[in-house]
This record gives structure tokens, C-alpha cells and sequence, in this order.
């Protein structure tokens, strides 16, 4: 990294949210809007488009203010590197090193939900981007979201006990040491949301955007789902920008239950609701938690639910 | 004559199959000293109507039908041969696919969840059914419900379709040869002269490449192949469509609602 660009990245100060999200948007085309906000600035980029070659991408300014921004709430709360390590599963020489400031805040995919939940009680979209984020749940959890308004309250109930039974057998299974951390392969789990968002728009999953779509995002999509899942999970900038471009929360991305910090909305015809019913957030968060082969027969019955309900009207 | 006319008129049976469908509605057609009158006027008023589809096909050489005969039946064609003849899509492939055991030919649905999908809903009513299909509407990507694939051949149609499942055309090819299909693959960009695909072949693809074989053909509500009623062939064509995990939840909430609120 250039030092001008760590000169700038240190001068800018703690703001919300992290960078200007809307300029970044208004950038076209798409992959200059992916090579200014994950990766550095190329010659060509800036005479096309008149950027600086010393320009920070946003993710990483993202990456250093949510540095900054947890050494400021730690600070406030008296917690310590140690302590947070200990409640998030994070290293702690790594933890204590962000904590200095001096260093972008870009935690591996498995660690950094038990680190915003448990630790900072917040958002891994709002700890990453220093905003609120939203989720616009795909079309079968927006159809979970339907079925579930249509049926009575006790059979919603029903179908909640139903999920956590499913869910504690899960857990006895497949226990875990730390709230909120993953029980199951995260990069099985991020390519499975990757695929249900490209189901939803019926393109192949590497091309997620349309024929637009960032050869660096493309390639390591294809990449992923050549290894079977089997590499590692995306570096966080790659799964920042994800969240950025799609519109969704982070923690769509990174967290097993991603309902618990982040409003839900789904779509009703044109007209767009927000999920607020707690039984439904509940149900739906658990079925996203589950691997493959249950949370199809848990979601099947609970649209099932609802088009019997529909069945009967 | 625009390019997707072209390619759609061009699409067609292959010639062996042609000769043993026609062959076939001939013997069907023949007025026997045992049927009934009513029998006998059907039969009678279903041979004038085969005989003008067979003219009507039959290009005109100096204002006279071609002594070379009827052109080549297409795909396109297949509807209107099957409403004239009153015939099923099951009875040409029974007629076309070499049978020397005796065994029934009967093409299945590519995997058991679409087998009892297509079973359930046969059960529904037309009411219950259209919520079915509402359902799949919903969760189905809105591209493959593109009209463009009407005026394509089966194999176009098949291969458009599978290019947007196919995570990259190398894997899709890989798949084509594996199969023993890539020479299907293969036609789309060969001269017309190759372009005829073989009835039994359709039915292979359509498993193959798990999509409904009604969709392939491109058959419409009133034609059904593998389920009792046309609605239902509707809701398969779109069902087949889903992943496999999205295919399982449909199958379990269609289940579980039959199980709730009955079929009827």
C-alpha cells in the first residue's frame, strides 16, 4: 500500500457511515465501481475516469474506520482484547492489534458474527460499513413470510417448536463453543446464499449481476463452486462488496441467522413489507441456519401451512 | 423469413420416424366392418381432415401439389397432427420406438420428485391447482417463463434453457458429451440438412436435462404427454425448472397442504 494512501486513510476522520455510499453507487460502470472500492486504482481507470491514482478504495477505508470504530467502543465499555477474544473466538494477538487502530479490520467470515453479536451487540453490516443495513429475503423465505401471515397463531407456534426441535437435535450434533459462531462450513454456506440469490434471478451463479458482473467477482464465484466449497470462505472485502452491490445486509452473507440484527422485508406484489412478526423471524432465521437437506422438508411445510391455509379459504 | 421462423420451420422429425408415424394414422384410420356408425363417421371426417393436413403440407410445384409428396413433419407440427388424429403424444412414441420384447414404452419424469408432483397435483382440483402454479410463479426466476423460447426448436429451446442452469458452457458440454447427446448439441450449428431429431430422443433429452418433455415439444394445455390433465403439464414445465432443494420444498408443501385442506 502505497504511503499517500495510508497518510490519507489516517487523516480521514470517524464518520457514519464509513465512506459515501451513494457517490459509490452512482460510479458506473460496474467493474470500475468494483476495482475503485476493493482494489487499487489503475492507470487506465484514472484516465478514463478521472480517479486518483491515490485514491483509497472504500472497502478498506471501511475496513480501518471499523478499527477505529471498535477501539472506540471498547473503550467506552472497558472491555478488553482478551475478554473480546474470548466471547467472539478471535485471536488475541490479532484482536489487540486491530484494537491499535493502525490496521484495517478485516476478520476471517467464521469469527466476525460472534464478534458483532456477541461483543459489540450489533450488526456485522454495521460494524463493516458503520450503517444500518436491510434484507430483502429471497423469494422462498419472502414465501415462508407469506405462508406464515396467512395461518393462526398456534399453528405458528406449532411450526416454531417444530424448528427448534429440528434445531437443538442439529445442535447436538454439531455443538458449538461460542454464541453465534457457525455450525456448519461457513463457505458452504456463503455459496448456498450466493445460489439463492442467482436462483432468484435465474442466471448462473458467477454471473450474479448480469453479464456486467466484475470479473473479480466472477472469478472467484466460479472459483468456489469449482472447489466444490471446498476453499476457503471469500476474503471480507470480496463479501463487502457483495453486500454493497446486491443491497443486502453483510449479514446475509456471514451469519447463520441472519434475521436476528437486521430488518427483513419481502415483497407482496409491488408492495414492499417489512417482516415484524417475531414467530416468523424466528422460524425463518432457523430454517437458514439448518443445513440443505432439513431446511427443505421445515420450509416446505411452512409454505405448505400457508397454501393449505389458502387451500381451505 | 426471419431467423427464428427459419429455424423453427426447419426443425423436424426424422424421416424414419415420419414414415412410421404417418404409416400408423393410416392403419389407425382405417374403417373397419366391426365399428359402430359412430366410430365409422369419426374415423371417416378424422381421415379427410389427415388427408388435408398431409396437402396442406405438400408445397405446390406450378400450381399443383408436389409429386415428391408432403414436406418433412416438424416439431411445430406435431399439436395439430395430434388434435386431427385425436392421438397422443404417448401413442407416436409408442408407434416410433423399437419394441421387439413387447415391453411398454412409457417415458417417466427425470426424478421421483417430479414423478410425485406431477401425481399430486393430478389430484387437485382446477381451483387448487392454479394456486399450485401461482406459487411456482413466485419462486421460479421470471426468465424462464421467457416467450422467446416459443419460437424455438425443442433442441434450442432445450440447450437456452440449460445455459442458464449450467453454471459455465464448458461444464454444459462436458454434460452433452457425457450423456451421448453432444451430437444434438452439435446440430444447432450445422446446416439444416442435419437438423431432424428422432421422437425417442426427445423423451431421453427431456430426462437428460431434467425439463418437462411437454415444454421441449412445445405443446400447449391442451396436449399432454406424461400427466393426466394440461394444467397440470403447465405446472411441470415451470416446476422443472427449480433447483433440486426448491423442487424438494415445493413437493413438501404441496404435500403437507393436501395433507391440511384435502385435494378437492
Amino acid at each position: 500500500m502505497k504511503a499517500s494512501v495510508m497518510n490519507q486513510i489516517y487523516a480521514t476522520p470517524l464518520t457514519y457511515p464509513y465512506f459515501d455510499e451513494q457517490a459509490l453507487r452512482a460510479v458506473e460502470p460496474m467493474d470500475v465501481r468494483f476495482r475503485i472500492s476493493t482494489l487499487e486504482v489503475t492507470e487506465k481507470i484514472a484516465e478514463e475516469y478521472g480517479f486518483s491514482l491515490d485514491r483509497v478504495p472504500e472497502m478498506l477505508l471501511a475496513q480501518f474506520q471499523a478499527g477505529r470504530h471498535i477501539t472506540q467502543k471498547m473503550k467506552s465499555i472497558g472491555l478488553s482484547s482478551v475478554a473480546a477474544a474470548e466471547m467472539s473466538g478471535m485471536n488475541k494477538t490479532m484482536l489487540s492489534k486491530y484494537f491499535q487502530g493502525k490496521r484495517p479490520f478485516s476478520p476471517s467470515a467464521a469469527v466476525i458474527t460472534p464478534f458483532a453479536y456477541n461483543v459489540m451487540h450489533e450488526s456485522c453490516h454495521k460494524l463493516m460499513f458503520g450503517t444500518e443495513g436491510k434484507i430483502m429475503l429471497p423469494s422462498i423465505y419472502a414465501e415462508m413470510a407469506r405462508a406464515m401471515a396467512q395461518i393462526p397463531a398456534e399453528e405458528k407456534e406449532a411450526l416454531l417448536r417444530k424448528a427448534k426441535t429440528q434445531m437443538a437435535l442439529y445442535e447436538k450434533q454439531n455443538p458449538r463453543d461460542i454464541a453465534n459462531a457457525p455450525h456448519r462450513d461457513l463457505s458452504e454456506m456463503i455459496g448456498e446464499r450466493i445460489f439463492e440469490l442467482s436462483d432468484d434471478k435465474g442466471t448462473q451463479s458467477y454471473q450474479l449481476f448480469g453479464q456486467e458482473t466484475p470479473y473479480g467477482v466472477r472469478n472467484y464465484i466460479r472459483q468456489f463452486i469449482i472447489e466444490d466449497f471446498k476453499r476457503e470462505s471469500p476474503r471480507m472485502s470480496l463479501l463487502m462488496y457483495l453486500a454493497f452491490e446486491t443491497g443486502l445486509a453483510l449479514d446475509y452473507f456471514v451469519a447463520e441467522d441472519f434475521t436476528k440484527m437486521v430488518p427483513c422485508y419481502y415483497k407482496v406484489g409491488d408492495e414492499v413489507r417489512e417482516l415484524k412478526d417475531q414467530t416468523t423471524l424466528k422460524v425463518i432465521g432457523i430454517c437458514a441456519a439448518l443445513p440443505a437437506e432439513v431446511r427443505c422438508k421445515l420450509i416446505g411445510e411452512v409454505i405448505g401451512a400457508g397454501l393449505g391455509a389458502e387451500f381451505q379459504s | 423469413m426471419n431467423t427464428k421462423e427459419k429455424e423453427t420451420s426447419l426443425h423436424r422429425v426424422s424421416k424414419e420416424d415420419e414414415e412410421l408415424i404417418y404409416n400408423m394414422i393410416d392403419r389407425e384410420l382405417i374403417v373397419s366392418p366391426t365399428d359402430n356408425a359412430q366410430t365409422r363417421r369419426d374415423k371417416e371426417r378424422r381421415r379427410e381432415a389427415f388427408e388435408a393436413f398431409k396437402l396442406k403440407m405438400t408445397p405446390l410445384l406450378k400450381d399443383k401439389p408436389s409429386p415428391k409428396g408432403p414436406k418433412r413433419l416438424c416439431y411445430e407440427n406435431l399439436p395439430e397432427l395430434l388434435d386431427i388424429t385425436g392421438l397422443s403424444y404417448l401413442d407416436l412414441l409408442k408407434c416410433v420406438s423399437k419394441n421387439p420384447d413387447g415391453v411398454e414404452i412409457k417415458p417417466r419424469w427425470a426424478s421421483e420428485v417430479e414423478a410425485a408432483m406431477c401425481s399430486y397435483c393430478d389430484m387437485l382440483s382446477p381451483v387448487r391447482r392454479e394456486k399450485v402454479l401461482a406459487l411456482i410463479r413466485r419462486i421460479l426466476a421470471p426468465v424462464f417463463e421467457n416467450s422467446d423460447f416459443e419460437s424455438m426448436t425443442p433442441t434450442l429451446r432445450l440447450f437456452k434453457a440449460n445455459a442458464i442452469r449450467s453454471y459455465c458452457i464448458a461444464e454444459m458440454k462436458r454434460q452433452t458429451k457425457e450423456l451421448g447427446v453432444y451430437d444434438i448439441y452439435r446440430r444447432r450449428f450445422v446446416p439444416y440438412s442435419f437438423n431432424a431429431v428422432e421422437l425417442n430422443m426427445v423423451s431421453y433429452l427431456s430426462t437428460s436435462f431434467d425439463v418437462s418433455p411437454h415444454w421441449l415439444l412445445g405443446l400447449d394445455e391442451a396436449h399432454t404427454v406424461l400427466a393426466t390433465n394440461g394444467e397440470t403439464e403447465t405446472i411441470m414445465d415451470l416446476f422443472c425448472f427449480l433447483p433440486e432443494e426448491r423442487k424438494l420444498m415445493i413437493l413438501q408443501a404441496v404435500q403437507t397442504a393436501i395433507e391440511k385442506g384435502g385435494a378437492a
